[in-house]
């Protein structure tokens, strides 16, 4: 029989300090960070999908980026954003960048901008911050209708001063929506794709929202990028190694760790019940 | 190492306070009963989140949406300001109701957006999606595209309450079998879930060994 | 009178905003695309001065305690100085938290207490893990072989390594997750827009804080 606080390997097995697996996954973690092993990574079909679409556009094209680098999901949204704004800046083109979620993303969006390569883009002219708008759903629809809607920007400037809203006045004009918002793709799509003709997206997803977002790919979803495995799939197709690529070791390991638990907790369990004459 | 350098600035502090707030959040994992660092950082994140929220979110705004536009000779703005006022009859018992005049107004604005467009973008859009079956002469695409219309269907049905499998027995074998893919459907979400939330621990580690103590 | 002002008038309001939002989208009428858009930019002031409503209701919960000396009042004083400083620092500078010092404590006070709390989540995943994907009945069967394979397909060095295994998970992900996928996105539009015919009947109470 199994017990909770029955002697024997089978029970030590089934019922472990979840304590000792936290020391192990920690240990682990810093093995990896410290010693990379540097394993190959596959770029996957969405991510090369992503890559090309936004290499195809051609320069002066214009981009709306909801980009919502949450404090609480630092680490992982930071590596997405910074491989989008590269690239976007990479292939010269507009973005206008609004926040929509959380007001620190304005803050942490500074942080960001200061590790981008900007090349000679000028502000208002060829990228714009318009900081955190209070609104969710509501101000996306109204964004959309007019994007000099919130009136100023993150630095207090009036928007419609700014020479990007003379060719960039409501979301018909815009040529790329990024979704680097987590959850908030799905309101994206439906405030700012699909009443405008479907304009073409590309979403940064977590890893959990892979099969919501597969049912509107390849339109208007040109490209997925799946969370922090899709950044550093993208770092390198950049040919740039950057924060992701530096993570996917310790992702590796958690994998194998998770994976190694769940199929011995099984055979033990399995085996037990066997030996007890139980079925499954 | 720059923190034991003996150079004294606002980022060597930093990344010690940083730090220290990080391993009091950490006890949390140790279990002990009234932890008070897990106690002390918890009460520094709630004050900053009402601070910050307050100069970001309200400050930032009112300035944007309202002086600015009653700044350029709109002066029907008022009107909105007075309603969200409304809101702060909530402090008062005998006229808590009036509260309710702009909480009407910005949950049926938030619904009506999102409904809207979502009848198009999630329903029309995707009926179509789900009722163009395209055969090619590829017989595994065909087999797939067949098994995505069959998935999709079975999904509305199970969750279709209107049509109870104890009163309408014929739908049983297709709720049973729409159970089963959930579960495909759950178990892919689970396994993509723990990538995303590994990351996020790897990253406070990243801070301690880098930035914090420099190594590597 | 009473019940219809406290009742019936923000439910009749939420109901003419439904249809008046609902029609916008779908009739191309100039003056009702104004009046719609008009009531949105309302909503979005409203929605920004109810912040105050939360700030200030924390902040009296919390002086309350303070007040009584309840245990653990000390940290709720320690919450109030954190948020006093935060919103002096704040409006320090020429554009709201632009001043080195706010920027300085988000970055290194908010955003590591922020990202921990998140980051002790993955403890959890890992203890949810180990006690819940155990084999029982036949469904828990298939929610852990899904599991497994998709959790193949991400780990970055088995794309690498094994890269036959990367179709098996590509089409657990693009046909049967998908399909259930389209299936669960249809689904919750049609709550969400049952949700909102309600409103539009009036039937729907809780949206304007009535609750029977």
């Amino acid at each position: 029989m199994i017990h909770k606080d029955g002697k024997g390997f089978s029970n030590k097995i089934l019922n472990l300090d979840p304590r000792i697996l936290w020391v192990i996954l920690i240990v682990g973690f810093v093995y990896t960070l410290l010693s990379p092993l540097g394993l190959p990574i596959k770029i996957d079909k969405y991510t090369l999908d992503y890559y090309n679409f936004i290499e195809s556009l051609p320069p002066g094209s214009i981009a709306v980026v909801q980009c919502d680098i949450e404090s609480a999901s630092y680490s992982a949204q930071l590596p997405i954003a910074q491989d989008l704004f590269q690239h976007l800046f990479n292939k010269k083109i507009k973005v206008i960048q609004i926040a929509l979620h959380r007001a620190d993303s304005q803050v942490n969006f500074e942080r960001l901008m200061k590790t981008i390569d900007k090349g000679d883009a000028v502000y208002g002219e060829d990228w714009v911050n318009i900081g955190f708008v209070e609104g969710k759903e509501t101000a996306m629809a109204a964004f959309a209708a007019d994007l000099t809607w919130p009136q100023k920007d993150a630095y207090g400037n009036l928007l419609e001063n700014l020479p990007l809203f003379k060719e960039a006045k409501t979301m018909n004009d815009i040529d790329l929506i990024c979704s680097s918002a987590g959850d908030y793709w799905l309101s994206n799509l439906r405030q700012w794709s699909t009443p405008y003709g479907q304009k073409p997206m590309v979403v940064n997803s977590g890893g959990a929202q892979l099969p919501d977002v597969y049912p509107y790919y390849p339109t208007p979803v040109k490209g997925i990028m799946n969370g922090i495995i899709g950044a550093a799939q993208y770092e390198k197709l950049q040919q740039r190694p950057g924060l992701a690529l530096a993570l996917q070791d310790g992702l590796s390991f958690v994998g194998a760790f998770l994976i190694v638990i769940i199929v011995i907790t099984n055979i033990v369990q399995i085996s037990t019940r066997y030996k007890e004459g139980k079925k499954l | 190492m720059e923190i034991f350098s003996g150079v004294v600035n606002d980022r060597v502090i930093g990344l010690w306070v940083a730090a220290i707030l990080t391993f009091f959040i950490f006890t949390y994992i140790v279990r002990i009963k009234q932890n008070i660092f897990f106690k002390f950082a918890e009460s520094t994140i709630v004050g900053a989140a009402l601070g910050y929220t307050v100069v970001l979110v309200m400050a930032k705004n009112i300035d944007g949406l309202i002086i600015t536009q009653a700044v350029k000779g709109n002066f029907l703005i008022v009107i909105p300001v007075i309603l969200g006022l409304l809101l702060y009859f909530r402090f008062a018992p005998n006229y808590q109701y009036l509260a309710r005049i702009p909480v009407a107004i910005i949950g049926s604005v938030g619904i009506g957006v999102g409904a809207r467009a979502a009848l198009d973008a999630q329903i029309v859009k995707q009926m179509i999606a789900v009722s163009t079956l395209k055969l090619s002469a590829d017989m595994f695409k065909n087999v797939n595209n067949i098994i995505i219309l069959l998935c999709g269907i079975f999904t509305v049905i199970y969750f279709f309450f209107t049509l109870k499998p104890t009163l309408h027995r014929k739908i049983i074998p297709i709720t049973t079998t729409a159970q089963y893919i959930l579960f495909i459907y759950f178990g892919a979400k689970f396994g993509g879930t723990i990538f995303g939330r590994a990351v996020l621990l790897l990253g406070r580690l990243q801070f301690l060994l880098f930035d914090w103590l420099g190594i590597g | 009178m009473s019940t219809i002002l406290r009742r019936q008038v923000p439910l009749a309001i939420a109901s003419i905003i439904i249809l008046i939002v609902f029609l916008e989208y779908y009739i191309a009428y100039a003056p009702l695309k104004t009046l719609s858009s008009a009531i949105q930019q309302w909503a979005i002031i409203c929605a920004t001065l109810a912040v105050g409503v939360g700030v200030i209701n924390a902040a009296l919960i919390k002086i309350d305690k303070i007040k009584k000396k309840q245990p653990y009042w000390y940290f709720d004083a320690w919450m109030l100085i954190v948020f006093v400083i935060f919103v002096v620092t704040g409006f320090m500078g020429k554009t709201y938290g632009e001043h080195p010092i706010f920027q300085w404590m988000m970055q290194y006070v908010y955003l590591p207490v922020d990202s921990t709390i998140f980051a002790l989540v993955a403890f959890d995943i890992v203890a949810a893990f180990y006690r819940s994907f155990r084999v029982r009945t036949g469904s828990s069967i298939i929610l852990l072989v899904s599991a497994l394979i998709i959790m193949l397909w991400n780990m970055p060095m088995v794309g690498g390594l094994w890269p036959g295994f990367m179709p098996l998970g590509s089409w657990v992900l693009d046909v049967p997750a998908a399909g259930v996928g389209r299936g669960i996105t249809i689904i919750t539009a049609i709550g969400l827009v049952g949700f909102s015919i309600r409103e539009l009947f009036m039937k729907e109470r809780t949206v304007v804080g009535v609750v029977d």
